[in-house]
């Protein structure tokens, strides 16, 4: 039997005004609760600021409840709306 | 091949914005082993289930709404045909208003949004136990 954890990816979005530190702060976030960033992306969507961030929570220290309301908390100190979503969510949506 | 910004933004919109939600999660449960003689004893064993079942519901569909970011509006419950159920008992108005009203109270409990079952299955006709159902009903 190998030791490999299978991984649990899930999808971060950030949708607001472009600024200073939000990916400082997200990554902040989720250093402490030991999720690895596996990818970031970002780009200008209809005059909006749009950066998704691909994390894998297999190794989370704390439950997607206590992520969520991290992430909620930081969303309200920036002005920005950020979400957390399981990849599938959008698999089943946009994969054939 | 990984999700691209632009579909990801197109989900998130649609929960964010257009209220994209699941409207409805439904458990089945078989109510068929509570069926007793006495009333009493059929009401609290429903009760009972319903409750350990529908809380059991609600906390796995609290952990789809997290996990995927989409509300589910409703969580529903469909029981065995209360006819069924109530065959063994007295034909009185009074049995099925208790029973159902032990369905009622379960769903409350539970905090289940709607809870469907109480009916019969009249398709190829009806027995003493099904008219005095529909009899019931206001």
């Amino acid at each position: 039997m190998t030791e490999q954890k299978a991984s649990q990816i899930c999808i971060v979005t950030v949708t607001g005004v472009d600024r200073v530190g939000i990916v400082a702060k997200l990554a902040n976030v989720m250093a402490r609760a030991n999720i690895n960033i596996v990818d970031i992306n970002q780009k200008i969507l209809e005059e909006t600021f749009v950066m998704t961030m691909a994390v894998d929570v297999a190794e989370s220290a704390i439950g997607m409840d206590k992520i969520k309301a991290r992430l909620d908390r930081v969303g309200k100190e920036m002005a920005l709306k950020i979400t957390i979503q399981d990849e599938n969510i959008f698999k089943a949506m946009h994969r054939v | 091949m990984r999700i691209s910004v632009e579909e990801v933004y197109e989900t998130v919109r649609m929960t964010l914005d257009h209220h994209f939600d699941i409207r409805t999660v439904t458990l089945g449960i078989n109510l068929k082993d509570c069926i007793d003689r006495d009333i009493a004893g059929l009401t609290q064993r429903v009760h009972e289930r319903i409750v350990e079942k529908g809380q059991l519901l609600n906390r796995c569909a609290d952990l789809i709404v997290q996990k995927y970011g989409i509300p589910i509006t409703n969580r529903r419950i469909g029981v065995t045909p209360a006819s069924l159920l109530l065959e063994p008992l007295p034909r009185t108005k009074a049995t099925v208003v208790r029973f159902a009203k032990a369905l009622d109270g379960a769903a409350r409990k539970a905090n289940i949004d709607f809870l469907g079952g109480f009916g019969a299955m009249v398709q190829k006709g009806t027995t003493a136990a099904e008219e005095n159902l529909i009899d019931a009903i206001p």
